[in-house]
């Protein structure tokens, strides 16, 4: 037996050296590759041509993601800019202006306090909370009485999705609608919407301030509230939520003047 | 008393009397031509089942949208569908049928599907015979307003029952 060992020991020496070899032979080689990646990761520049090479591919995964971010907030950023514009080259021609502010002068008036007065007027006139697939209210906030807010939740709804899928490119949302003096403008998350119903010149800081309020409000209270039963209660809940956020900031005066909410206009 | 609002959906083919049934017994601020422009109007019926006020909130589809892409997005989250047909005319109950079996088995589930043959007052023969050939679940006139607030009541009470 123990010559049979022996003899068995040796031929399996002779066969497997040359896989033994073989092994350490590729673990040296993915060793270093490891090494060479490691340093290609930590060496910015060769990192940057990493990314060079995959260029299509990291576009194709990030692409849809940011570029959607990036072109809301440079849309948003350049309608902010128009509008500065278009304010400032109005008030440095007008007759308004140079009576303004003599009369500030006279009267004492800082700028600051002057810009805010000079504010352009816009009136939220009301607040929707809808449910996004039923298009159910889920709560109503308002300064005024308005017929039927069930009904106009509905067709709000009915209008929002028609237009989506009549005119829209996929995955896009109607952001507002307009009707003489009035605008509805629509904050559009993922279980719900809101719909502000706007009266007189809302311009776009007025918007990037309801769309922050939007924002926390959701993350506070709307967010995590559960919308399988729609009933009086989970109403109640919402108004509440939309009180607290609101009446501080824009129910200041009866018509709810978004343009005097704060020392820094918000 | 708790108060439940739910979506209710009413198709059918033209002339049927959805916009009927809905214009006698609901409350509506808007006008017909809704119907028209974007194809839907939304009206509100308010019931009672029990000790819940119910406020049904309803989707009157114009009956030329039937199987176009757009109504599909009008189903979405309804509790409830009213399939509405015209007992004189028995290609409307087969448009139903279709719609009942195209659409709503495969894409919606869970939502609470009721037949309305509409139009009960202009059957002339004997009803049991003449209406033998047809599944329904409630047998309407919106002239007459025969079954038309049990309809509502019923589909109430079954939705709130799931």
């Amino acid at each position: 037996m123990p010559a049979e060992k022996d003899h068995f020991e040796e031929l399996r020496n002779l066969i497997l050296e040359s896989d033994r070899e073989n092994y350490a032979h590729q673990n040296e080689q993915i060793l270093d590759k490891l090494d060479e990646l490691e340093k290609e990761l930590n060496d910015p520049e060769k990192f940057a041509a990493v990314i060079q090479q995959s260029k299509a591919e990291i576009i194709d995964v990030l692409g849809p993601v940011m570029g959607k971010m990036i072109k809301k907030f440079i849309s948003s950023e350049m309608s902010r800019l128009k509008q500065s514009i278009e304010n400032k080259s109005k008030a440095l021609f007008s007759f308004k202006f140079f009576k303004q502010r003599l009369k500030n002068k006279m009267a004492g008036v800082s700028k600051g306090d002057a810009a805010i007065n000079e504010a352009v007027d816009s009136s939220l006139l009301q607040i929707f909370v809808i449910e996004q697939e039923t298009g159910l209210l889920i709560g109503e906030y308002s300064h005024i009485n308005v017929l039927e807010p069930d009904m106009v939740a509905g067709m709000l709804s009915a209008i929002k999705s028609f237009v989506e899928s009549a005119f829209g490119e996929e995955n896009s949302e109607l952001e507002s609608l307009e009707y003489s003096s009035y605008k509805i403008l629509l904050y559009n998350f993922n279980r719900f919407y809101f719909a502000c119903v706007m009266e007189g010149y809302v311009d776009a800081e007025t918007r990037a301030n309801l769309q922050d309020d939007f924002l926390d409000l959701t993350d506070k209270t709307l967010g995590s509230i559960p919308l399988k039963d729609i009933d009086d209660k989970l109403k109640k809940t919402v108004e509440e939520a939309l009180i607290a956020t609101f009446s501080d900031k824009y129910l200041g005066n009866p018509e709810l003047n978004i343009g005097e909410l704060d020392e820094n206009g918000k | 008393m708790k108060t439940v609002s739910k979506k209710i959906v009413l198709l059918g083919n033209e002339g049927v009397g959805k916009t009927s049934l809905v214009k006698r017994y609901v409350h509506s601020i808007f006008n017909d031509e809704y119907l028209t422009t974007i194809g839907i109007k939304i009206s509100k019926k308010v019931v009672e089942v029990g000790d819940v006020k119910v406020n049904l909130m309803l989707w009157d589809i114009a009956g030329n949208m039937m199987s176009k892409t757009l109504y599909n997005n009008y189903l979405r989250g309804a509790h409830g569908v009213f399939l509405v047909c015209d007992a004189m005319r028995p290609e409307t109950y087969e448009s139903i049928m279709n719609e009942r079996e195209n659409i709503l088995s495969k894409d919606f589930q869970g939502t609470e599907t009721a037949v309305i043959m509409n139009k009960s007052d202009l059957i002339t023969e004997d009803p049991t015979t003449y209406l033998s050939a047809f599944e329904f679940d409630f047998l309407t006139s919106a002239k007459k307003g025969d079954n038309v607030e049990s309809a509502f009541i019923q589909m109430a009470t079954n939705i709130l029952s799931k």
